[in-house]
Parts: structure tokens; sequence; C-alpha cells
């Protein structure tokens, strides 16, 4: 938990908030796998780790809701694979993508 | 037909004129040569593989011939041909043998790309597969050789073929690769193990190959599901340890082992992703090959 945690209003993850909306907001596919949430980027190849927050930053969106600055952000990078508009993003996308989470599962086709 | 059944002049016959065609796995190869320690090499190492006479397509056509101009006579040379064309610095014809497995796996890592491939050892029991992937010198194939004499069946010691269709993981069966220290240490695990004669001061240092059990020849068509994922590592004198990996970072880990990740895209990370979902993961430090073999055999199956 190197950058994130309560003090430091980051996500608690092993990677820092703009890097993981950078990861996730260009990925072509994103998967839960065990405890770590790992995204896919085409263009490049790469694939990213992002440390193990599968549980943990879902819980830290919903702690900050609308209020923290990375929140939109964040939303807006994992909304991004199920081709939802950046505007849509609410309350109730959110839930629907903390349930897509929890099914180890969020691709860009929305499949 | 397998190749321990030919008769040598057939043997020498084929492996001179349009070449040899042996089965290994999915793969039909052609080999063509005209020396007589490549020719021992096959009988040996090679005994219990299917020979291929219905002239079906062959995946990969090789071949090992003695280096023209002085090279012939003056510190002999070899050199290892994939579709009439030499791909590398020729060796001492000490190694033939040894640049023939060697250039086949050059092949199979570049070109079989209809299946996900990683550096690792793969050996399986009851269906599932256990995956051994670790860098050049880790010990992956010592523990492969010596898990493949206690119930164990080869696929590969050097290529996990991962079906991106099925998931399923295949196997070649081939000769394992065994150097330096681990040739003594084979022979007094497995003295029953056949292992050709030394060949000395490759790149590699000492190098031989161990034959592949014939029961794990006879099933090399038979693919595995995977169950676990080890990191192994040799450490001299060390107690033997498996601690779990965390799956995603074990992910990392595995793309880092593979030959052809890059060129798959997004199939390559969705079945990677599946093959650390369905398995157990650790990184596995030992010594002995006792303790080693025991520990990894009581590891149960996820789901179990």
């Amino acid at each position: 938990m190197a950058d994130g945690g309560e003090d430091s209003g980051a996500p608690p993850c092993n990677v820092p908030p703009r890097r993981a909306t950078w990861i996730l907001g260009r990925a072509v596919a994103v998967r839960r796998v065990g405890a770590s949430v790992l995204a896919y980027h085409e263009k490049s190849g790469d694939t990213h780790w992002l440390g193990e927050p599968a549980d943990g930053v879902m819980e830290w969106l919903a702690r900050r809701g609308p209020r923290g600055s990375a929140y939109p952000e964040l939303l807006r990078g994992v909304a991004a694979p199920l081709g939802v508009a950046p505007a849509d993003v609410d309350g109730e996308v959110a839930e629907t993508l903390e349930q897509l989470w929890a099914s180890h599962l969020v691709r860009r086709d929305g499949r | 037909m397998t190749v321990g059944g030919l008769a040598e002049t057939a043997l020498a016959g084929a492996l001179a004129g349009r070449g040899l065609d042996v089965m290994a796995g999915p793969f039909v190869i052609r080999l063509r040569s005209t020396l007589a320690s490549v020719r021992r090499g096959l009988r040996a190492l090679y005994a219990d593989f299917p020979v291929i006479e219905d002239g079906r397509f062959a995946d990969f056509h090789v071949r090992v011939a003695a280096a023209g101009g002085a090279r012939r006579w003056f510190r002999p040379q070899v050199r290892f041909y994939v579709d009439g064309r030499s791909i590398f610095k020729p060796l001492s014809r000490r190694q033939a043998f040894p640049m023939l497995e060697w250039g086949l796996n050059w092949c199979i890592a570049g070109r079989a790309h209809h299946y996900l491939m990683f550096h690792a050892a793969v050996v399986a029991r009851a269906g599932r597969a256990m995956v051994l992937a670790a860098p050049p010198g880790a010990g992956k194939s010592t523990l492969c050789a010596a898990l493949v004499h206690r119930g164990w069946r080869l696929l590969s010691d050097e290529t996990a073929l991962l079906d991106p269709e099925s998931g399923a993981l295949h196997g070649m069966a081939r000769p394992v690769s065994l150097k330096n220290d681990a040739i003594d240490v084979i022979r007094g695990f497995a003295p029953e193990a056949y292992i050709s004669p030394r060949c000395w001061d490759t790149v590699k240092g000492a190098v031989a190959h161990m034959r592949p059990p014939t029961d794990s020849v006879r099933r090399m068509g038979e693919p595995a599901r995977p169950a676990w994922v080890i990191f192994p590592r040799f450490k001299a004198g060390a107690a033997t340890r498996l601690t779990a990996v965390e799956p995603g970072a074990a992910l990392m880990r595995l793309v880092t082992q593979s030959f052809n990740y890059g060129d798959l895209g997004r199939i390559a990370f969705e079945r990677t992703a599946d093959l650390l979902e369905q398995s157990r993961t650790y990184d596995f430090v030992y010594s002995r090959l006792d303790d080693a073999v025991e520990t990894l055999g009581g590891i149960e199956p996820p789901g179990v």
C-alpha cells in the first residue's frame, strides 16, 4: 500500500491514483485475478498490475463519493471500457461497475 | 513405426535423403543430417517417437550438416539449417546433437504462434498440469526430470504450449536438457534413466539429454488442464520452501517468461489470466530432489 490510504486520500492500492486512472482509461481488457486487478493495453501490448485493489479501490470509491477529485476520473477510467459516457457516470453506474468488478470481469465490449 | 524401430540403414537413408518426419506432440519435424552423432542421438533419445510416413505437412524442415571449407577438417564445425537457411553461428561438430535440440527450441518458440508459449517446463498427473516457470539456470529442467521419474508425465522441459482456444496445455515430451551438476544429480536420482554422453564446452557448460519416459511419449497427444504454476529456484543447501504467490503478481511474472505474449495481444492476456485463475501459484526453493518431489506431489489441485 505504497501510495494509498486514508491520510493521503489516494486509493488503497500500490498504484498512484493518476496512474491507475491512466491505466484503466486505456485498457481494452481488465481482469481481476486473485486479489489483484490487471489491465491490458492493446496498442502497446503492455499488461499493468494495479496492485491489490480489487476490493479496496471500490471501497475507496464508495467512501470518497463525488467529493474526491480523483473519483470522477477514476470512474471514467473504469466506465470507458464499458462504453459509458463520462456524463452518465453517477451513483447508479458506479453501482453497476461495482457489480462488474465483483464478477471479476470488465471489458470494453461489455460482455 | 518409431525412430527406435527403424533399421540403421532405413534411418540413415531417410536422414540423408528427403528427411525423417518425426512427430513431437502437435508438430511434425522433418529432420535431415548425414552426421553419425545426430543419428545416434535420435536413435537413443527419440527412440519412442512416431515416424510419420504419410507425407503430411511438416511444421519444421531442419538440417544439421558439417560446415564447409577448412572447417571440414580443421576444428570441424556444424551448422543448423531451417528451410535451407543457416540461422546460427556454427558450433563444434561435437555439439551437433545439442545444436539440433537448441535449433528445434528456436523453431518452436519463433513460429508456433497458434499457441501461447511460456519458457517453462510442464509435467502432468491425473490430467492436471504443473507449469514450472523460471529463467535459465533456475533448476526447472532438473526438477522436471526428477518429477517424471516419480509418476508425473512429461509434457515439456522447455516450452509450455497453451492452446488459446481450449486453455489446455499441450506436450511434446522431447528429451530433457540437463546441464553441469544436474547431469550427475539425475543419474543418481533416477539410475534407470537414459542420459546421453556429456557434451563439454558448450555455451551452457556441459550438456546432456535425458530420454523422455516411454509413457510420456506415447501420451504426448493428451493435453492437460492447468492446476499449478510454480516458480522454482534451486539453492544449494536450502531447505525446501513453498510460498504462495498472489495470482495477479504471478501473472506479471509469467508474462516475462512468454515467447509470444506481445504477438498474440489481448487473447494472451485473457488466457494467461484464465491460467492463473485456474491454478495454485507458488514460489519454490529447493536443494534436495527427494524433498522437492514429495512437496510438489503433496499440493492438492485447486478445488480440493
